[in-house]
């Protein structure tokens, strides 16, 4: 029977290697046909905003922007919705940090701690906070 | 699906970790779905010493409202307190306690 | 019981020690914990008395390190075989 993993996201992208090893761990356990709810909490709010591009000339050199790439995770966390994980935003952290009106990537829902992650506990096998 | 819980918090105030644990143990125990536990140690004490604000205020809710609130006596008398510091309704607890308080719940989140 | 951990902060292995009080522990290394892997520092871990030390594959990667005989490395697979069906608790610090 397949069982759901809860993972409460708090760190956010580059900062270390939670944000990575959050959406690779999803991804293994979706692999396996297991269910994966992902609450972004605190600085992991971050994560679930749309990329803006920058227009103008960016002097980031070629070897930075491939080391920078890697912490880079919107097509990864698009990948995990497309393949059924629930992802969602803790509203209130993005308000203090002025993105609760930014565009979300495709899939992931504006929640709240009251009752998106209460919602996805009710269906939750395991829990897991990953953060500092 | 997940009946209990236990919620750790191991920072001072000053660090979003803090009120980011409370609030998840509050959420969780007033919607009425889990038994939850707040456990204090490391820093976390620090908590329990009457911070104002909002955050004190959702701690004395958390408390009202039948939500355990746990703190290591180790962890206490390595910064120098004691028991009568802290704010009304607090539990000291020792690390058998604990231990214990996480095989009996169904999950342990830390912050 | 599973801990997971994420960095050298050495107030975690004090937790583990708490929160997993007298229950066999295995631990499970990502991040910059990975470092705990090395057989310069994997005293730090044995003091806990885990019955197994696993660490990430990717992790040991990035930092150019290889991992005492006495660890696991595992890929994101195994992690979440391990964590979905090998242990009844786990706890991520």
């Amino acid at each position: 029977m397949s069982k759901t993993v809860t993972l409460i996201l708090r760190s956010g992208s580059t900062e270390n290697d939670d944000a990575i090893f959050c959406v690779k761990l999803a991804e293994a356990i979706l692999n396996r046909g297991d269910g994966v709810n992902i609450f972004l909490y605190g600085n992991g709010c971050n994560l679930g905003s749309k990329p803006v591009p920058y227009d103008g000339r960016s002097p980031i050199s070629d070897a930075l922007r491939e080391h920078m790439d890697a912490f880079v995770l919107s097509e990864q966390i698009e990948g995990l919705t497309a393949k059924g994980a629930k992802i969602a935003t803790c509203h209130t952290t993005e308000y203090s940090r002025g993105i609760e009106g930014c565009a979300y990537l495709e899939g992931v829902e504006w929640g709240d701690v009251g009752n998106t992650f209460n919602r996805y506990l009710l269906s939750t096998d395991v829990l897991l906070t990953i953060g500092r | 699906m997940l009946h209990s819980m236990n919620v750790v918090v191991r920072k001072a105030p000053g660090e979003e970790a803090a009120i980011l644990g409370l609030r998840a143990a509050w959420a969780v125990l007033s919607s009425g779905g889990l038994d939850t536990q707040l456990v204090y140690m490391s820093d976390g004490v620090f908590n329990l010493l009457g911070v104002p604000g909002y955050v004190g205020g959702l701690l004395e809710r958390f408390i009202e409202e039948g939500g355990g609130v746990n703190v290591l006596r180790d962890c206490i008398e390595e910064r120098g307190f004691s028991e009568k510091d802290f704010i009304a309704g607090v539990k000291v607890v020792d690390k058998d306690d604990i231990a214990d308080m996480v095989q009996d719940a169904d999950a342990t989140a830390t912050f | 019981m599973l801990f997971i951990l994420n960095s050298l902060d050495p107030d975690k292995r004090t937790e583990i020690s708490v929160l997993g009080g007298d229950e066999d522990k295995s631990i499970l290394l990502y991040g910059d914990a990975v470092y705990y892997a090395t057989s310069a520092m994997i005293g730090k871990l044995s003091r806990l008395e885990p019955e197994e030390i696993f660490a990430s594959q990717d992790a040991l990667a990035a930092r150019n390190i290889s991992p005492d005989g006495s660890v696991e490395a595992v890929d994101y697979e195994r992690m979440a075989e391990m964590i979905v069906e090998d242990h009844d608790r786990v706890v991520s610090l």
